[in-house]
């Protein structure tokens, strides 16, 4: 009876720290991303999967997660930080969650745990991206 | 299903998920010439970011999207009026042109040598734009934050 409790009591624990899934895409070849914003309630476990939907131009793109207020002096940082830094600026406290480049047709996850509520920007860093390629995490109350 | 008919059905199969049956597939006459203007705005404003950044070592890498930008325009007016294909074509050509001449500059470091290629490249790519009607020249684009 014990143990048949505890089995239980595991599967709850599971089921609630089961990530919440965002996907995300590039626009095709442009320089944008596909939706632009995004929702998700604070305290989540968030597992964002960004897909790289170009075909021809070889470019890489990645998303970005920054505190809000932060975007253009990040975009500034990660355009700064260059290809040798992975055109992301090392230790730098806005930043929240990235994912790895993602080159054509490429896809790349990275798990967080959504902060607490606010809007949030997301861009990709990427050889200079983010002067427009940008959207926005709506984090919500629970 | 005999040998040679499966043999036959894989080769349909691997054409149809060739990359020019998908670029056919997805983008009509108008919408590869709407992706190829898109592109080179997106250089124009790309270019000009990596420049004032001083990203000098960038700016070449950005040519080849405006050869790619080039010929999504020239699948957009495939089958179509022969005088007009050439009047594009030869904007093209000089856009090409005017993309490729920002990399001696940026190799230089000549800031106001890439400035002004910058601005030519700039222009050309408006010529191109306005030999097509509004409803096929870039959206204004709108920044998300």
């Amino acid at each position: 009876m014990l143990r048949a409790l505890l089995i239980c009591a595991s599967l709850a624990l599971a089921a609630d720290t089961k990530p919440v899934v965002l996907t995300v895409e590039t626009d095709g070849e442009f320089l944008a991303f596909k939706p632009q914003e995004l929702t998700v309630t604070a305290g989540a476990t968030v597992r964002l999967v960004f897909r790289h939907t170009g075909r021809r131009i070889q470019q890489n793109h990645n998303w970005v997660l920054v505190k809000p207020g932060t975007a253009d002096a990040f975009d500034d940082a990660a355009l700064a930080a260059g290809a040798d830094h992975g055109w992301i600026p090392a230790n730098d406290p806005r930043l929240i969650a990235a994912t790895a480049a993602a080159s054509p047709g490429r896809q790349v996850v990275v798990d967080f745990t959504a902060p607490a509520p606010g809007d949030y920007p997301f861009m990709c860093t990427q050889e200079g991206h983010g002067f427009e390629m940008r959207g926005v995490l709506h984090v919500v109350a629970p | 299903m005999t040998f040679s008919r499966r043999v036959l059905m894989g080769s349909v199969a691997a054409a149809m998920l060739a990359p020019g049956a998908l670029r056919a597939a997805g983008d009509t006459g108008a919408e590869a010439t709407k992706k190829g203007l898109r592109i080179f705005e997106q250089v124009v404003r790309h270019t000009n970011r990596l420049i004032t950044s001083k990203q000098y070592d960038t700016v070449p890498k950005e040519h080849h999207e405006v050869v790619e930008g080039a010929d999504f325009v020239r699948e957009g007016l495939k089958g179509g009026a022969a005088d007009f294909t050439a009047k594009v074509e030869a904007e093209l050509i000089k856009t090409i042109a005017a993309s490729a001449a920002m990399a001696g500059p940026a190799k230089a470091k000549d800031d106001a040598a890439l400035a002004k290629a910058h601005e030519a490249f700039a222009t050309q790519v408006k010529v191109v734009i306005a030999l097509f009607p509004a409803d096929m020249h870039p959206p204004v684009r709108e920044r998300a934050t």
